[in-house]
């Protein structure tokens, strides 16, 4: 019953998207003035802010230090107002611990932390309203933070999330899709060169389903690449004709 | 040959930092390490490629273990007991990246790159106790079941409730109480594998819509954590959850009646299907690949993928961690050797349960008592595996030109040279002078203070000493001290001059002289 409604006869989705298409995504770049480097996303309803701190020293004690590269440090939390019932703990739960792990772990993988060794980067991801794709929406928010932020990275990392109802693999779920379908695959790659660097699945899925899932969550991240893209070409255009000017 | 001592210092710093390598600094303080003989004993065999830098560290402290270096001139082979292997393999990895090449070819247990170790399973005598071990990692699973309110989001459903126990116990670097990130990710994906899969029935737990409903409690605690805890826990859990019987229930109108373990056989839960996880370590941005890490390996690891399977070829979890970079065939070839993994595993957990279940049935003995055979100590040898020699023979040579051209060349007494003393001795480089200080005056003062402390009374104590002759080519100065052994005799003229002036120097040249003999007859026995 419940995968009828998912995805309709003529080949709609509950939010009339077709299962190829990803949901409206409005990102902006340079929020905080505090930060080195911040954005925030929209990707349908789910909304989430992100800031990059560093490289700066290591706090908390020398025995953190990593004397060959920089000590990566995430935080991911959510507002207490961001799902539909109310959060009692906004980061400190099991959850939001292994979320913390996912982005680090990923972040990790891609930023060229040997630059900048004995010293420390601070990612901090907030949701402010979750529908659906909280990691991957966190994943492209902090992208553009750490792109706003100067830091070096081997490529963009974008992530995007992918299902299948009734053999049909769809991309970029939401909160309903999520919850009523039986299966969620969220993948983070380096687009230009089809890298994965992070990859989780949850439900339950036949092997030979799998490779089509995978495939479809890949296009739709260099979907969200050519957007991620667009968008920070025309940040730094902004900001460059602004700078003209006050020559 | 550069000195234990310098050795150790220049290496921990760089060692030290990394979290992932804190183990090894562990190890280091662990050891004294001094100079010493090296004695060749049966040993394990070790890759041989595991050489070059590593065998300089390892000699000084092998030998302060109390064993086993060994070296044989003619083949350039190494030996290296046991304790010592993981030394040599977790040191290697930082000073050569060529460990890993040469190491890919075998394992250091001998497995198969996808080999699994073996894995044994026993029930308890109470139904959803399950012990499981995997080679050393052993896991403990205990599931109970309590009647409770259900989620306001799924009324008619039961609560299948993950809890995983990871304490001092299972390895040191765990604190009792605090949850480690390794421990929080470990419970997130067997609570992935469990619950999200849908494997137990959940359905079928609830009593009352809305009221009430059966939690059940899946317990596992981390007895001893020798590498790859995921799988084992999986396999633990899953044949505890099929092991299980809950209590009958029975409702009629709004009375429930929760029959009790004699009035009622108690029913098992109805598990759907059995998700079991497979753990893939990767090396080298994922160019190596090894299935069922032991603790070692898992050490020394770049990045892991898990994937949760059942029978049926469902794909149940899939998860990658670690900083690398993979491509999308390489997950579809994991999931494939998965495939077969998996199949073997569910088909020893269904024996195990068929056993158990007839042997409860046909009142025989059953439980951990009569499962876990009672081992018996035998000497710290392990079997030799074998291992061809023709294709690493070349490798030895360039390794061990590389590796004598690269750290030998800063420090000219640094010579490879072997020299053999005798059967099964052989040693490589000078012993130096004794550091422990020991000097013989201070021994007979020593000696004669508290002798004056005492009073009359009067103790013997003889102090045994090997003396090992060493041979000429060694250098004049000897490890060991001559020790003599006092007699109350040699005291008793000068008893009345200690008691007065205790820190006179006492003459015992006489004991000297008489002790000498007595001590040169001992040596001819001891050599001969």
């Amino acid at each position: 019953m419940a995968s009828l409604d998912l995805l309709s006869d003529q080949g709609f989705r509950i939010d009339g998207r077709r299962p190829k298409e990803l949901r409206k995504i409005q990102t902006k770049l340079g929020v905080f003035a505090q930060a080195d480097g911040s954005a925030y996303i929209e990707q349908g309803n789910t909304k989430v802010l992100a800031a990059v701190y560093g490289p700066h020293e290591v706090r908390g004690g020398k025995s953190k230090v990593l004397h060959d590269k920089a000590l990566l440090n995430c935080q991911y939390s959510m507002a207490v107002f961001s799902s539909g019932e109310r959060k009692r703990r906004p980061r400190g739960d099991r959850k939001s611990m292994e979320m913390t792990q996912h982005l680090q772990q990923t972040f990790e993988a891609a930023i060229l932390t040997h630059l900048y060794p004995k010293s420390q980067i601070d990612i901090f991801v907030e949701v402010l309203q979750s529908d659906g794709g909280n990691y991957c929406a966190s994943v492209n928010a902090a992208t553009l933070a750490v792109i706003d932020a100067g830091l070096p990275m081997k490529d963009y990392i974008t992530a995007c999330s992918a299902s299948i109802v009734n053999d049909t693999p769809i991309v970029d779920i939401n909160n309903f899709e999520e919850s009523a379908g039986n299966l969620e695959i969220l993948i983070a790659v380096l687009p230009k060169s089809s890298q994965i660097v992070f990859m989780e699945m949850n439900g339950k899925l036949h092997e030979d389903h799998l490779e089509k899932v995978i495939d479809m969550a890949m296009m739709g991240c260099s979907d969200v690449y050519d957007i991620l893209d667009q968008s920070v070409r025309d940040h730094v255009s902004h900001l460059s004709s602004a700078l003209c000017l006050n020559k | 040959m550069h000195s234990a001592g310098e050795f150790c210092q220049s290496s921990t710093e760089p060692l030290a930092l990394n979290s992932h390598r804190r183990g090894i600094t562990d190890i280091i303080k662990h050891f004294r390490v001094s100079k010493g003989w090296i004695n060749t004993r049966d040993c394990t065999t070790v890759p041989p490629c595991v050489w070059g830098d590593a065998v300089c560290f390892c000699r000084e402290v092998a030998t302060r273990e109390g064993g086993i270096l060994g070296w044989e001139a003619d083949e350039a082979r190494v030996t290296v007991s046991k304790p010592c292997a993981h030394i040599l393999l977790l040191l290697h990895c930082h000073l050569s990246p060529l460990y890993l090449e040469c190491h890919m070819k075998a394992r250091l247990d001998g497995r198969e790159i996808y080999d699994y170790r073996p894995i044994q399973i026993k029930f308890g005598i109470s139904q959803g106790c399950c012990h499981v071990t995997l080679g050393n990692t052993r896991i403990l699973v205990q599931v109970s079941c309590e009647v409770t309110a259900p989620k306001q989001a799924r009324p008619s459903e039961g609560i299948l409730f993950v809890n995983v126990e990871i304490s001092p116990m299972a390895a040191p670097q765990y604190e009792p109480g605090r949850l480690t990130e390794e421990a929080v990710e470990l419970t997130r994906l067997l609570e992935r594998c469990l619950k999200e899969s849908r494997c137990v029935d959940t359905e079928s737990l609830c009593i009352m819509t809305g009221i009430k409903v059966w939690q059940i409690r899946c317990d596992i605690h981390i007895l001893n954590h020798d590498g790859n805890l995921l799988d084992c826990a999986s396999v633990a859990a899953i044949a505890a959850l099929a092991h299980f019987r809950r209590p009958d229930v029975t409702v009629s109108g709004e009375e429930v009646t929760i029959h009790s373990l004699e009035d009622r056989d108690p029913i098992p839960l109805s598990v759907h299907h059995m998700p079991l996880c497979v753990t893939f370590a990767f090396y080298k941005q994922g160019k190596f690949l090894l299935v069922d890490p032991s603790e070692k390996e898992e050490r020394v690891m770049e990045g892991k993928l898990v994937i949760g399977m059942n029978k049926h070829r469902e794909v149940c979890t899939l998860q990658m961690t670690g900083s690398m970079l993979l491509l999308k065939d390489q997950v579809l070839r994991c999931s494939n050797i998965t495939v077969k993994k998996v199949t073997e595993m569910t088909n020893l957990i269904q024996k195990a349960l068929e056993n158990d279940t007839k042997a409860r049935s046909s009142g025989q003995k059953f439980g951990f008592a009569s499962s876990i055979e009672i081992s018996r100590l035998s000497s710290n040898q392990l079997e030799a595996t074998n291992m061809s020699k023709e294709s690493f023979e070349e490798k030895i040579q360039s390794i061990v030109q590389e590796s004598s051209d690269e750290s030998y060349t800063s420090d000219d007494n640094c010579k490879t040279e072997v020299h053999i003393l005798g059967r099964g001795t052989g040693v490589i480089g000078e012993g130096g002078p004794s550091t422990w200080d020991v000097d013989l005056d201070e021994d007979e003062e020593m000696i004669a203070e508290l002798e004056n402390e005492q009073g009359q009374k009067q103790n013997r104590r003889e102090i045994h000493s090997e003396v090992m002759k060493t041979a000429g080519s060694l250098g004049d100065e000897s490890e060991e001290e001559q020790t003599i052994t006092l007699q109350s005799e040699d005291f008793s003229g000068d008893r009345m001059e200690i008691s007065a002036e205790p820190r006179t120097t006492i003459d015992l040249t006489k004991a000297l002289k008489t002790e000498k003999k007595q001590k040169s007859l001992k040596k001819s026995k001891l050599k001969s």
